[in-house]
């Protein structure tokens, strides 16, 4: 059998390009960076809507009154053009509604992209729901970690996080090297927006297109569309919904309508929820905690949070949301289906539904911090 | 004391980078390894 | 901690397979190899596949049987023993219909995509048969069953080859087996892993699938940049496997012949072959150039010889083209190496022919024309991998994202 290496000088070639390539996020610090416009260019559709991400980021200039800005949840969980045109209606001038989603739930991505957004465009009002899933646990680091993570510049924020998760996220700039070195020398083209032959989404998930909906992900897709049996989607409005008076912002009036309580949220990602409730403070951006239900808590009579966030995140946040038994009171199970794609995410039906009862309690909220 | 040739030496660091490398790929969440679509929407 | 079980059961198949090779004797050393090697393979392989795995233990029992009846007669009768492998082979690729009787699978799809699990079968395929052509020789004596089953399933070929020879496989139950270096080995598997997990992972992130496949237009600079890491992903990846299943084979004390020699320091796409895939172009060496140039030199006259043995690369290229995969685009891989080879083939013939032997080997000598030489062959090899990492309809979609 051959030895792994012909000879001495080979064997240090190659443990050279290891070393190398191991501190390359290090030799390339900040400054040799290629801009982080580049890092949400590369991104595939299917990962988010980072093209979206990426012209609303980085190009765009103006305020914003609302972000809604998460994972899948509230991605597909909320109309944002009706949001958008009651806060006009509301404000008597053109408001400012845009959602920022992606796939993938956690934290870090929470952090990392609010970050990217809040050090470009100032928003008034952030509304965010809890990204950590039990259902589906999130990975730390978060697997686009290693597109939207740069040592060079992200390193402080993980300061205050074990060792081995540093080490980790260390290693997703290294996995994330390649494609920033590209950058350098042949820049990203800019996405077309618009381009309905390219999207995944609109091709695929029977989805208008994200950037026509303000960043919002509308699928018209039947209950379990990704299995071979699923229902066939169709238009639907519960005859009998439930009304705006049943949404509910916390207080001590409402706390009864709320439970908080079971599963911890491991130390990283409360690491970076902290972060993020930071920087929204820093850049003077109110923050709303929106709970959108998923199918399992269909017959909750509560809102089921993890933490107390206001306590937890030693933060001023507004809890809002609708207890799933109230919004889904009068509908069979079969009307309940309708309104979901999947055990955990709205359609066309029942986002447009969730936004209507919710949006009176959002524009309430954000009537009181604006004034 | 202890004479070790270049070439031993430099499969030792080898070595060490090596299992610095695994060990990094262990901590790391597989899916950084595949480039998978993450929100698997199809 | 998901990597704890199937690492620590890999070790337990090396250290296990490393006793029963190098400490047990008789009869048993096999019957017990076989059964670790079947276990192996139907724990990493197989699991809650029991159909696929039962159709592949009744395939080796197909071809064990005809072997065993045939491959030791005189005339053509070892012809079928050497083509029962590659019948199975084409018959389950190309006609997977033949093993599931549900067309509706196969409405529109390419057969490779649906039923059978094809793992390892075209490496299986031509070590099977090459092994006939070994008894055929007399190199080796006819395996029994068991060893037979070990040659077929050793767990660290099985995916992605070499494609060992037998008598390679055998010697190591010789009385005098190869003695293998156990640091030499563990090296070659470490390094194999690097290469396999980490750089080909590297360069993944710029391959068609991690720079193209993302709804994005492309600059033209993409292009080149695409088929170079793709080139150094699959070098990193194949290799990585194969230092590591050689590694692996060779800590339990079967040696593996070698797969790939420097590839990237080829000068023409001919010694490009004999550097990537080693065993493949030995393979097809063997059983189809020597045999079939041979007959094309009778048939054509020694006056047309050269065109005979053009032809001959021709075929043998289009056949390595579609060992790799059912669709044209493999085809057209294959017939853009034919291309390369036989223009070698006329460029060496008009430069012995115009420089002489001297002059030829002056020639070969030049640093300057070995590095432009290396050059070109880096690019005309990575850019043929265009039609083996994509099909014609991803072709045209990377195309069309070209801006």
């Amino acid at each position: 059998m051959r030895p792994a290496f012909s000879s001495t000088g080979q064997a240090a070639a190659f443990a050279l390009l290891l070393f190398s390539l191991l501190l390359l996020p290090l030799i390339m610090g900040k400054s040799l960076l290629p801009p982080r416009e580049q890092i949400y260019s590369s991104i595939w559709w299917a990962n988010g809507a980072y093209p979206y991400l990426d012209q609303q980021i980085f190009e765009e200039k103006g305020d914003i009154d609302i972000a809604f800005i998460g994972a899948s949840h509230i991605w597909q969980g909320i109309d944002t053009p009706y949001v958008q045109k009651q806060l006009s209606g509301k404000l008597g001038r053109q408001a400012v509604v845009r959602t920022f989603g992606w796939g993938g739930s956690g934290y870090d991505a929470l952090y990392f992209i609010a970050q990217d957004l809040l050090e470009h465009r100032k928003v008034r009002t952030l509304v965010y729901y809890d990204v950590y899933d039990e259902e589906d646990i999130p990975r730390i680091p978060h697997v686009l970690a290693p597109r939207w993570f740069r040592f060079g510049d992200n390193a402080e924020a993980l300061s205050g996080l074990s060792g081995t998760v540093q080490a980790s996220y260390y290693f997703a700039s290294v996995l994330g090297m390649p494609r920033n070195l590209l950058c350098l020398i042949s820049p990203n083209k800019p996405a077309d927006l618009f381009a309905l032959s390219t999207n995944c989404w609109v091709i695929k998930q029977r989805a208008l297109n994200p950037a026509g909906q303000l960043g919002a992900l509308t699928e018209m897709l039947g209950y379990a569309a990704r299995l071979p049996d699923h229902a066939p989607y169709m238009e639907y409005l519960p005859a009998t919904p439930a009304a705006p008076s049943e949404a509910c912002i916390y207080s001590p009036k409402t706390k009864s309508q709320f439970e908080f309580g079971g599963m911890q949220l491991p130390p990283a990602q409360l690491h970076f929820a902290r972060k993020f409730v930071e920087l929204a403070k820093a850049h003077g951006c109110q923050l709303i905690l929106l709970h959108v239900p998923v199918l399992s808590e269909r017959k909750s009579p509560v809102i089921r949070e993890h933490l107390f966030w206001p306590d937890m995140l030693h933060a001023d946040i507004a809890m809002v949301g609708i207890p799933a038994a109230k919004l889904f009171s009068n509908l069979t199970e079969n009307d309940i289906l309708k309104l979901y794609c999947d055990q955990a995410h709205f359609n066309k039906n029942g986002q447009a539904y969730f936004t209507t009862l919710i949006t009176p309690a959002l524009l309430s909220l954000y009537d009181v911090k604006n004034k | 004391m202890l004479k070790i040739n270049s070439e031993t030496l430099i499969h030792v660091i080898l070595i060490i980078l090596s299992l610095i490398i695994l060990w990094l790929l262990v901590i790391s969440p597989p899916d950084f390894l595949n480039n998978k679509i993450i929100y698997q929407a199809f | 901690m998901t990597f704890v079980i199937p690492a620590a059961i890999i070790l337990a198949y090396i250290l296990g397979g490393r006793f029963i090779v190098r400490q047990l004797t008789g009869s048993w050393r096999q019957i017990a190899f076989a059964g670790l090697n079947v276990g192996g393979l139907y724990w990493f392989f197989f699991s809650g596949h029991n159909t696929r795995f039962a159709l592949y233990l009744v395939l080796i029992a197909i071809q064990f049987l005809v072997l065993w009846l045939y491959s030791e007669k005189a005339g053509w009768l070892p012809w079928l023993a050497f083509f029962t492998p590659i019948a199975a082979l084409i018959a389950i690729r190309y006609f997977p219909v033949l093993f599931y009787g549900e067309t509706a699978l196969l409405r529109g799809s390419q057969p490779l995509q649906r039923g059978f699990d094809l793992l390892g079968l075209s490496y299986l395929a031509f070590r099977c048969s090459r092994l006939v052509l070994e008894i055929r020789n007399g190199l080796v004596k006819r395996p029994g069953f068991f060893e037979y089953v070990n040659f077929c399933f050793f767990l660290p070929t099985m995916p992605v080859g070499p494609i060992n020879s037998f008598v390679n496989f055998h010697n190591a139950f010789s009385k005098e087996p190869v003695n293998i270096p156990l640091d030499r080995a563990a090296l070659r598997i470490l390094v194999g892993l690097i290469k396999f997990e980490f750089l080909g992972t590297l360069c993944n992130q710029l391959t068609y699938t991690g720079l193209f496949q993302d709804d994005h237009p492309h600059p033209w600079m993409h292009l080149p940049v695409g088929m170079m890491f793709y080139y150094l992903y699959l070098y990193c990846n194949f290799s990585g496997f194969c230092d590591m299943a050689i590694g692996a084979a060779g800590i339990i004390g079967i040696p593996v012949a070698e797969n790939f020699d420097n590839p990237f320091a080829a000068r023409n796409v001919k010694d490009f072959w004999n550097r990537w895939h080693i065993t493949l172009s030995v393979w097809m060496r063997d059983v189809v150039f020597s045999p079939l140039s041979k007959f094309m030199v009778r048939m054509m006259g020694p006056a047309q010889a050269n065109h005979a043995i053009a032809l001959t690369i021709a075929v043998v290229f289009l056949l390595v083209g579609i060992w790799h995969g059912v669709g044209w685009n493999f085809a057209a891989y294959g017939a853009v190496h034919a291309l390369g080879v036989v223009i070698n083939h006329y460029y060496t013939i008009f430069l012995k022919k115009k420089l002489g032997r001297e002059g030829f080997k002056a020639y070969n000598e030049n640093r300057w024309i070995r590095a432009a030489a290396i050059g070109m062959t880096f690019c005309y090899c990575g850019g043929s991998l265009l039609f083996f990492a994509n099909t014609f309809p991803q072709i045209r979609e990377i195309f069309a994202s070209l801006r």
